[in-house]
């Protein structure tokens, strides 16, 4: 009876379970190989490799950089903006990479290359916590894959990053060069949004995040971005007036990047300045610059005058934009009297702070056909014991001085030179914060700058007025 | 007649029950655990280095010189990052002709072939612990030795002192427990210093008179008694820390080691390194000045060594992907 019972069972629990159909066609090793081949394929696929949006940090904490990578069947060449380690920006570093099966198909950088490892390296980020670092990622998961876009999560911070196909005309080093040239232009860390004209919200910037506060209040919303060739790029879109604006293009000009996406060109994000603040391109221009000069009678041998008045025209011209100018007489040959003209281009400086021109003392570019003396530009300040007169020293040219260019009426537009200059007493040693009105072109010894031959050309009371605009 | 017929129902049922629909092969060609294409494609992807490495590691010792890297090889409490690819293959030919020969030197190439840890883990970075505390090398049951902190190896200046803080100490120690862990020493070792081992607390110093506390010396540990402060950790530590030393260092440098130690201390040393020296000689027929000789001489070699691989590695493989 126990043996029917067995025979019973067992025709009952025999079971044809494998007839079911398999889900895949293919087993399940097998296609693991196959997915870590095609996505193998698809990396080495870009002859001028991709665009990669690497973000940094915990929930995109410090923003983005661009990563400039080429996969070939071995290697991975790659470039940024940063110097990473020594690294230089632009330059092409290589190292290996493998594509893999483990949980999920996965992208990882395995063998050192400071572009894609600095970031994760301990020791650097805080010397109280040395197993800290900036949050860097460089092992991804592969989250999806077409011809032109490649999806990865980063494997300790979870930060989605896209790969986006190079157009073969991309030149590397140009991409990452514009892109630093964006990044250093765009020097302010407060912003407009501005839609069609009007201000909608504000964004303050760190690192490469932007918090965004909308005018009419509500919460703030942290936007991670990274800069392009171009402009910059948003992580997410923002989204106004049902518009959805993610790419932007600089306009150092006016500071500004306007949208460039198609149906939200009214979008724009435009640096915020102090009130009275100009842009750096509002200086340039023509103008007149009147001064007084000492006047040096050489019967007498004595300085008669201080005040005796020069006039003469100059522009001024953009050098390193955002930073500083150059200011040039326009016709030096048709100066009045040889002692006028401005002889070397006097450099201006453009205030990123409050947006208004300085001058300061500075060593001057050394030309042999002119000078047969090295020359420095240095402030003028009234003397100690007689009037006007002052005595330069070799300190002057490294002094803490400068001239700033009050803007006294906007049409013409006018700018007074007035500033200070700390000053030490060659005897007691003490300090005197003086006040200054000039500024004077010195004659050294040699390019030591140590020892002072005296001025060569003297401008005090220093004024421009516009003349090339309405 | 009953009892057959049942048996002959039963055997029935159960060929029918173990029987199976499936008409399925097993499939041998997609094996995950020989899978043709994945190893055809690892064999492609070998680079140069890879190939050294098989013919200076894999072949001869069964050793698996990992420098690229593996996160389930590394612990994950560390934020580490991978080696430089040159300065691995210049670690690569350093610990073969430093460490490896030195030993084949010595006592012939089948010890090394027993006993070598079977993984060498490369790792760029440091590992920082809590305590910021960088660590140099670890070895994990003498199965798998890390090397931390490749990326700072100069290419231009090996700096032989720098090699053997960081890996020869660490690699002469870590092979010295994997022996006795074989075969133990002579347990009067541990009573030498019974009462000078104090645990964890081995880098800290107190000042008996002021109760100050400061990071322990090399001297104050010789002057106990230890040839190094980590050597007061614990017996084991301190058996082949006497090894380690003994081997990097040069007899001037043990001579000095021994005077600034004071009488006291250097008794202590000298009759615990007694007992080092005859368990090598006596269980592993390994001289340790022979060994030491070698490796001394081995480190000096290295500003000779070639360090790179031959020129064409560099150039990308030309290997074309198997199908």
């Amino acid at each position: 009876m126990l043996g029917l019972m067995f025979a019973i069972a067992g025709i009952g629990l025999q079971s044809c379970l494998f007839e079911e159909d398999d889900n895949f066609e293919q087993s399940a090793a097998t296609r693991l190989t196959e997915d870590v081949n095609n996505y193998m394929e698809l990396l080495q696929s870009a002859p001028n490799g991709w665009l990669m949006e690497y973000y940094i940090g915990p929930d995109y904490a410090l923003g983005g950089i661009p990563v400039l990578c080429r996969f070939t069947k071995d290697k991975v060449e790659m470039a940024t903006t940063l110097p990473f380690g020594g690294s230089v920006p632009g330059q092409k570093y290589s190292s290996l990479y493998t594509v893999k099966s483990e949980k999920s198909t996965s992208l990882s950088f395995d063998t050192y290359n400071p572009i894609i490892h600095y970031l994760a390296s301990p020791g650097i980020a805080d010397e109280y916590n040395p197993n800290a670092t900036y949050g860097g990622d460089y092992e991804f998961v592969l989250r999806s894959g077409d011809k032109d876009k490649i999806v990865l999560e980063g494997k300790k911070y979870a930060n989605t990053m896209v790969l986006t196909r190079l157009g073969d005309d991309v030149n590397w080093a140009e991409y990452i060069k514009k892109a630093n040239v964006v990044s250093e232009q765009a020097f302010r860390d407060v912003y407009n949004l501005v839609v069609d004209g009007k201000v909608v919200g504000q964004f303050k910037r760190f690192n490469w995040v932007l918090t965004y506060t909308p005018s009419t209040g509500g919460e703030s919303v942290e936007m991670p971005f990274f800069y392009t060739d171009e402009g910059l790029k948003l992580r997410i879109p923002i989204q106004v007036d049902g518009m959805e604006a993610v790419n932007f293009r600089w306009n150092v000009r006016t500071m500004t990047f306007n949208c460039s996406d198609a149906g939200a060109e009214k979008v724009s994000i435009v640096s915020s300045f102090p009130e009275d603040a100009h842009l750096y391109y509002d200086f340039e221009g023509t103008y007149k610059l009147t001064a007084t000069k000492p006047y040096f009678n050489w019967d007498t041998y004595e300085t008669e005058r201080w005040d005796d008045p020069v006039s003469l025209t100059v522009r001024i011209e953009a050098d390193s934009i955002n930073y500083s100018y150059n200011m040039v007489e326009v016709n030096p040959a048709e100066s009045p009297d040889d002692a006028n003209f401005l002889h070397k281009p006097i450099p201006v400086f453009y205030g990123q702070e409050d947006g208004q021109l300085y001058i300061m003392p500075t060593p001057l570019a050394y030309d042999y056909d002119w000078d047969y003396y090295p020359m420095a530009l240095c402030l003028v300040y009234p003397g100690t014991w007689d009037g006007e007169y002052v005595e330069f020293s070799a300190a002057d040219i490294r002094a803490e001085a400068f001239l700033k260019g009050n803007i006294t009426s906007e049409s013409p537009f006018t700018l007074t030179f007035k500033g200070m200059a700390k000053v030490v007493d060659e005897y007691t040693g003490e300090e005197h914060i003086v006040p200054s009105y000039g500024f004077a072109l010195m004659s050294y010894e040699d390019d030591s700058y140590e020892s002072t031959m005296g001025h060569r050309r003297w401008f005090n009371h220093v004024k421009l007025e516009r003349i090339d605009k309405e | 007649m009953k009892k057959i017929y049942t048996a002959l129902l039963f055997s029935v049922a159960l060929g029918l029950g173990l029987s199976s629909c499936n008409e399925d092969k097993v499939d041998f060609d997609h094996s995950i655990f020989e899978n043709k294409e994945a190893q055809a494609n690892a064999e492609a992807a070998k680079n140069d280095f890879d190939r050294w490495l098989d013919a200076n590691y894999l072949a001869p010792y069964n050793v698996s010189f990992k420098y690229r890297f593996e996160d389930f090889e590394s612990d994950i409490t560390y934020n580490l990052v991978p080696a430089d690819f040159d300065k691995s293959v210049a670690l690569a030919k350093i610990v073969k002709h430093v460490w490896i020969d030195a030993y084949n030197e010595v006592a012939g190439p089948d010890f090394l072939r027993t006993y070598i840890p079977r993984t060498i883990h490369l790792v760029g970075s440091p590992a920082y612990d809590g305590a910021g505390t960088m660590v140099l090398g670890t070895a994990e049951g003498g199965m798998k030795i890390t090397l931390y902190n490749v990326n700072d190896l100069s290419l231009d200046h090996i700096d032989i002192n720098m090699l053997n803080t960081y890996y020869f100490k660490t690699m002469h120690h870590e092979f010295a427990h994997i022996l006795h862990q074989r075969r133990n020493f002579d347990q009067a070792f541990t009573r030498i210093t019974e009462n000078g081992y104090v645990g964890s607390n081995w880098y800290i110093y107190t000042d008996p008179e002021t109760g100050e506390v400061y990071g322990r010396s090399d001297k104050q540990a010789w002057q106990a008694g230890f040839v190094t402060p980590y050597a007061m950790s614990e017996a084991h530590e301190d058996f082949v820390e006497n090894i380690a030393n003994y081997v990097t260092h040069t007899q001037s440098y043990w001579d000095n080691m021994l005077e600034q130690a004071g009488a006291e201390g250097a008794a202590l040393i000298q009759q615990k390194f007694t007992i080092v020296y005859n368990y090598m000689k006596e269980t592993w027929g390994i001289d340790l000045d022979k060994l030491r000789e070698a490796v001394l001489r081995r480190q000096t070699e290295v500003e000779r060594l070639d360090l790179t691989l031959p020129e064409d590695a560099s150039n990308e493989t030309t290997n074309s992907n198997a199908e």
